[in-house]
């Protein structure tokens, strides 16, 4: 996934407090993710995500509907969740994004029905929202990842992971 | 309400996982190579009746082995145990049904559930002595006619631990897959027959019902086993190396149910929490709780069923056939679950557990602040520094791969016959890093 990866050798397995102390510290030095800063700065864009539309950060920049952009050193447009509410039919269904600590994710709602989103971070944050379109912004300062759930239904509408 | 471990908000970040997987397999095959060049005999006393080291341990110094048998200290835990306990009662009972508010959800899945493991790491069978239920069945006993003290019947040997077993994956069942597992009424239900069970099979059975059946005591005394503090054979305290102690586990049925029970359950919650489970459960809501509460199940069953092919052999010893040789072997997957529970929990431990402190202040929502601790506010240093956290959840897995191997190794080299020493662990340790490879794969979402 990362550029580093652990060499161990098996050649020589007489050697085991070295070869064992040598997986362990490669383990230890490859399993961070990312240490500081943003996952989603430039240093991913080489490596485009297999995973959902909505999470992998893209080189080129197409607009998609419910994307998070990549931010680059330029303006780059801020991520985005739409959310629609209709009734107990909650969407998008856990779409997965990838959000740097203390960067703003922009949440867009249209909803028919006034309700609330718990956010799962740590300290936990709640965003009310209301029938008709409206916008919030939500912030995450610490690591980790991150379940935002309608509450209501109990939908999980995005799993976002904040690094 | 699909918070994750049944409580407590945030994940951790996943890990780079190819690089823990691949890491994980191989230090598991490089060890192995090793042990079966340099390790040639067994060294832990076995239980086979062969003389292991003759005097694995030391005495504890005096002082604690005074302390731990006085028994003044025996009842000051007891107490300990019944105040905790009634604490939580009262929570149920007068707090509100709320787990932002309400600390006892926090007393049963972080406190009990997750601290049990790092208390019976550090202090030998923590619930065992704290244990409410065994407190309560020391009164009811002063009851009973003396003849019946000991229980009505004798248990049959075949039962073994396979009450606790099947305690464990209902706790587990309640713990990440009830609807309503972080409500009071369904957590009080559970406890209700929780209680009901153990107590009166330790009326109709006796105090062996205890070890035998309560999930929560057989746990933390397995876990126990890695612990520095034992028992010599005239029943004093004494300090041994963990892989000595942990050669101590009582082998017999439904040992391998435990432990696969524990590892089972740890794999489960960690493929429940995928986002790739959450969408199918989310876009096909119905008849989830069967099809979690039958996988729950099968995995647990695939878990310890790859482990008896792998070990269900002849051996040399008498009395150990092919049915009870893997419950000789069982207890080497005791420290692989350790190191699971480790990576999976620590994070809920340190901090979920400390908004539980904070919370057993003010249980009823009051404004109160009865332990000082009601002002207090989690510290995140553990969710703020990723790396370190990645870093020791791998290393725990990889350590407690490690000892299994090292325990396995050890007990297989009394079992087998010379000249299958080498092959006949192979099955076993084929077993092990598929354990560790899916179990990797798993926690560390690929």
């Amino acid at each position: 996934m990362r550029t580093r990866r652990p060499t161990l050798s098996l050649s020589r397995p007489a050697a085991l407090p070295a070869a064992l102390l040598a997986a362990c510290l490669a383990l230890a030095g490859c399993a961070g993710p990312d240490g500081e800063g943003s996952g989603a700065t430039a240093g991913d864009a080489s490596t485009p995500e297999p995973t959902s539309t909505s999470s992998a950060p893209s080189e080129t920049a197409e607009p998609e509907p419910t994307a998070t952009p990549e931010p680059t050193p330029t303006e780059a447009p801020r991520p985005e969740l739409e959310i629609t509410v209709a009734g107990d039919e909650v969407s998008p269904n856990a779409a997965e994004l990838r959000l740097g600590v203390g960067e703003t994710l922009l949440l867009r709602f249209d909803a028919d029905r006034p309700g609330e989103l718990h956010v799962h971070s740590k300290p936990e944050q709640y965003v009310d929202f209301t029938a008709g379109t409206s916008t919030h912004e939500l912030v995450v300062n610490t690591p980790g990842t991150v379940e935002i759930e309608e509450h209501d239904s109990g939908s999980v509408v995005a799993l976002v992971e904040v690094s | 309400m699909d918070l994750a471990h049944g409580l407590g908000g945030g994940g951790d970040l996943p890990i780079s996982a190819s690089a823990a997987v691949l890491g994980g397999s191989a230090a598991l095959i490089v060890s192995f190579a090793v042990l079966t060049m340099a390790w040639r005999r067994p060294r832990y006393d076995n239980l086979l009746g062969r003389p292991g080291k003759a005097r694995p341990g030391r005495p504890a110094p005096g002082w604690i082995a005074d302390l731990v048998d006085a028994p003044w200290w025996t009842r000051t835990l007891r107490m300990v145990g019944l105040v905790v306990l009634g604490f939580a009662l009262w929570c149920g009972v007068a707090g509100p049904d709320d787990p932002g508010t309400n600390p006892v959800f926090g007393l049963v899945y972080v406190v009990l559930w997750v601290g049990l493991v790092p208390g019976s790491l550090l202090l030998g069978p923590v619930v065992k002595a704290l244990s409410p239920l065994r407190t309560l069945h020391l009164g009811l006993s002063r009851m009973l006619p003396t003849s019946r003290r000991d229980g009505w019947w004798s248990l049959p040997g075949w039962v073994g631990r396979w009450p606790a077993a099947a305690g464990l994956v209902a706790f587990a069942w309640v713990e990440l897959i009830a609807p309503g597992g972080t409500t009071l009424p369904v957590l009080a239900a559970w406890f209700a027959g929780y209680a009901v069970v153990v107590l009166a099979g330790a009326v109709l059975f006796g105090p062996t019902w205890f070890a035998r059946a309560d999930p929560f005591e057989a746990y933390s005394t397995l876990v126990a086993h890695l612990s520095p503090w034992s028992r010599d054979h005239r029943g004093r305290l004494e300090v041994l190396s963990p892989l000595h102690h942990l050669s101590r586990v009582e082998p017999g049925p439904g040992l391998l149910a435990v432990v696969s029970v524990l590892l089972g359950s740890t794999a489960f919650d960690s493929y429940r929490e995928s986002a790739s489970w959450l969408r199918f459960t989310q876009a096909n809501p119905d008849g989830v709780v069967l099809l979690e509460t039958l996988l729950l199940v099968a995995v647990c069953m695939v878990l310890g069923g790859l482990f008896w092919l792998a070990t269900s052999t002849e051996t040399v010893v008498r009395g150990i056939g092919r049915r009870t040789a893997p419950s000789y072997l069982a207890h080497s997957v005791v420290p692989i679950v350790v190191g699971y529970m480790t990576a999976h929990y620590l994070t809920l431990l340190v901090e979920t557990g400390q908004s539980t402190l904070i919370q057993a202040s003010d249980p009823l929502g009051r404004g109160w602040n009865l332990f000082g601790t009601a002002e207090r506010n989690v510290d995140l240093w553990l969710s703020l520094h990723p790396g370190f956290l990645a870093t020791v959840k791998v290393l725990a897995i990889v350590l407690g791969h490690l000892v299994g191997v090292v325990a396995a190794h050890d007990r297989s080299l009394a079992l087998l016959p010379p000249r299958r020493h080498v092959t006949g662990q192979l099955p076993l340790l084929a077993v092990m890093v598929t354990y560790t490879f899916g179990g990797l794969y798993l926690l560390f979402g690929l």
